[in-house]
């Protein structure tokens, strides 16, 4: 047979078993409904984890010398943001307690960070210039506590020994959202830091690079370095996206295995039925792949609008239950629905092709 | 041509054999009725000779070549494209229109149906029954159902035509449309007829008698 035509038939006789077409797409469609609002919540829940792994503050990672030691330095820093798995690295000197010296000793203290490198890093420029070697910014939350509507002024110790013109305001960009109130200065050439800040590519790579990072630095006391890492927080994750996973398929395969028991069970029914149908046929010189062809046909089509049905509705009740499911996600149990659909009608649909013409013709 | 050499069948294994190991050609522009008490093969032979079942005994041969033992692609072409079945109940889909039914054959044997189209409304002109091309096979009756089943045999012009009881079910009237019909196709376009039957009055218009 000619492949539209095969394709008319198999409509026609979809359309003309009402009763079949009509179990097979409710069939289809519990399918499709049971996965996502099943596994689709699962997986919408795994995709939900790993989005979040993927974000930047899960990958985060410091590196502290709590002994008050400078353990980072200009040249130790560069080979650190040279590491393969690292995206952006900077370090920071010991915090110590300022006053704008234009209010004088009396005034609000606020916390100050020297920087190595490069301030644009740490925060956005938003009011002034970008300080220099010895030059600093204050946040612009500082700016507004102070009531200035510009960066003037200078940041001077406590003791009064340093000072520090202030240039410009910044806004605390991730990962240095806690320094958003207080200042920075930009560490004079040669200065040391206490500690490193590393956003890495993938968190899964996370023990791999704070083993690179401590070789580099080679701190000398290795009990006063404190790492903060996401590594355990990723092997939970993955853990976890595992067991998800893992659970997921299972009760996928279960629901799809029933599934095709149904549709089979449905289209074998069918054969049955119309047995004489099936032997007219065979006689008038259907050959047996075509015959399977058109039942299996059939039902991929019933099973494509059920499918296109219970993926739209279980789309519909996890969007609406705040359990929202990718696309992508949602059409390939579509998809997967119609194939099972399609193989399982394989078995009666070869039967119908091996079924004596003469033996259903003669029974009246 | 097409003919049966020292043909043997039985339906199972142990069951009784029929046709003792009957030779026989059915020549062209003839009608060959097959004739006999019930239960001697009538119709059975009939299948044998559409290849639709396969001699326990003996071969089939279409143009000198046996068919009988080849492969189900083969025979399923070979009966989509050179035979034409009529039943005894006509066996029409009853989801299809009457020109659908017509057209049917032209489907397994790879036709375009737009290209069988004309003829199928030929045909059913010549029978008396092109305003019911539209209809379904419930909405006609039982006359018209088998000059349809003629119809549906005749569409794509087959070499041989095999009936079983084409008019067992038909008063004599519709019985003479039906045969004459056949015994048409047979004297007009050459074409072997074989009929399955005990209907003395087909019998008495066949060529040829094969008593069984």
């Amino acid at each position: 047979m000619r492949l539209r035509a095969l394709l008319r038939e198999a409509w026609a006789t979809a359309w003309a078993a009402k009763v079949s077409s009509i179990l097979t797409v409710v069939v289809v469609m519990a399918m499709c409904l049971a996965a996502l609002v099943t596994v689709g919540r699962s997986a919408a829940a795994a995709f939900d984890v790993a989005d979040r792994m993927e974000q930047e503050g899960a990958r985060r990672l410091s590196v502290v010398d709590t002994r008050d030691g400078g353990f980072v330095n200009a040249r130790t820093l560069a080979v650190v943001r040279h590491v393969s798995s690292v995206e952006s690295a900077d370090a920071l000197g010991a915090p110590f307690d300022a006053v704008n010296g234009l209010i004088g000793p009396g005034g609000t203290r606020l916390p100050v960070w020297p920087v190595l490198g490069e301030v644009d890093h740490v925060g956005e420029i938003v009011r002034g210039r970008a300080p220099r070697p010895g030059e600093a910014a204050v946040s612009a939350s500082q700016l507004r506590t102070w009531g200035l509507a510009e960066p003037v002024g200078y940041l001077t110790t406590v003791d009064g020994m340093t000072q520090y013109p202030i240039v410009g305001a910044y806004r605390a960009r991730p990962p240095f959202e806690d320094l958003a109130a207080g200042g920075l200065v930009v560490a004079l050439p040669g200065a040391e830091g206490r500690e490193l800040r590393v956003v890495i590519d993938d968190v899964a790579s996370a023990r791999s690079t704070v083993r690179s990072i401590l070789s580099i630095l080679a701190p000398t006391d290795v009990q006063g370095v404190q790492v903060d890492s996401p590594a355990a927080l990723a092997e939970t994750a993955r853990d976890l996206n595992a067991q998800m996973s893992g659970f997921g398929r299972t009760l996928l395969l279960l629901i799809l295995g029933a599934g095709g028991f149904f549709v089979a069970a449905v289209v074998l029914a069918d054969v049955l039925i119309r047995r004489r149908d099936l032997g007219r046929r065979r006689t008038l010189g259907v050959t047996r792949a075509d015959l399977i062809a058109l039942v299996t046909l059939r039902t991929l089509i019933t099973a494509l609008l059920g499918a296109a049905l219970g993926c739209a509705g279980g789309w519909i009740i996890n969007q609406v239950s705040g359990h929202p499911t990718p696309v992508d996600f949602t059409l390939a149990i579509g998809v997967l629905a119609g194939l099972v659909a399609a193989i399982a009608a394989l078995p009666p649909a070869a039967y119908a092709s091996r079924l004596d013409p003469v033996d259903v013709m003669r029974t009246p | 041509m097409l003919g049966v050499r020292d043909v043997r069948f039985a339906y199972r294994k142990g069951a009784e054999e029929l046709f003792g190991g009957l030779t026989h050609d059915f020549a062209p522009s003839r009608v060959t009725a097959l004739t006999g008490a019930s239960g001697r093969g009538k119709s059975t032979l009939l299948y044998l000779v559409g290849l639709l079942l396969t001699p326990t005994g003996g071969q089939v041969l279409l143009d000198g070549e046996p068919v009988s033992e080849a492969s189900d692609a083969v025979r399923a072409a070979v009966r989509a494209r050179r035979v034409g079945f009529v039943f005894q109940d006509s066996e029409l889909d009853p989801s299809r229109r009457v020109i659908d039914s017509v057209l049917e054959p032209a489907l397994y044997a790879g036709h375009l149906r737009e290209d069988k189209l004309q003829r199928a409304r030929a045909l059913l002109e010549q029978f008396g029954l092109g305003h019911r091309a539209d209809h379904r096979p419930g909405q006609v009756s039982g006359g018209q159902a088998q000059r349809l089943a003629v119809c549906r045999a005749l569409l794509l012009e087959p070499d041989i035509v095999l009936a079983d009881e084409p008019t067992g079910n038909l008063d004599r009237d519709n019985a003479a449309l039906v045969l004459g019909a056949l015994v048409d196709v047979a004297r007009g376009q050459g074409a072997t007829v074989v009929i399955a039957t005990h209907d003395p009055f087909v019998i008495a218009q066949a060529d040829e008698v094969v008593q069984l």
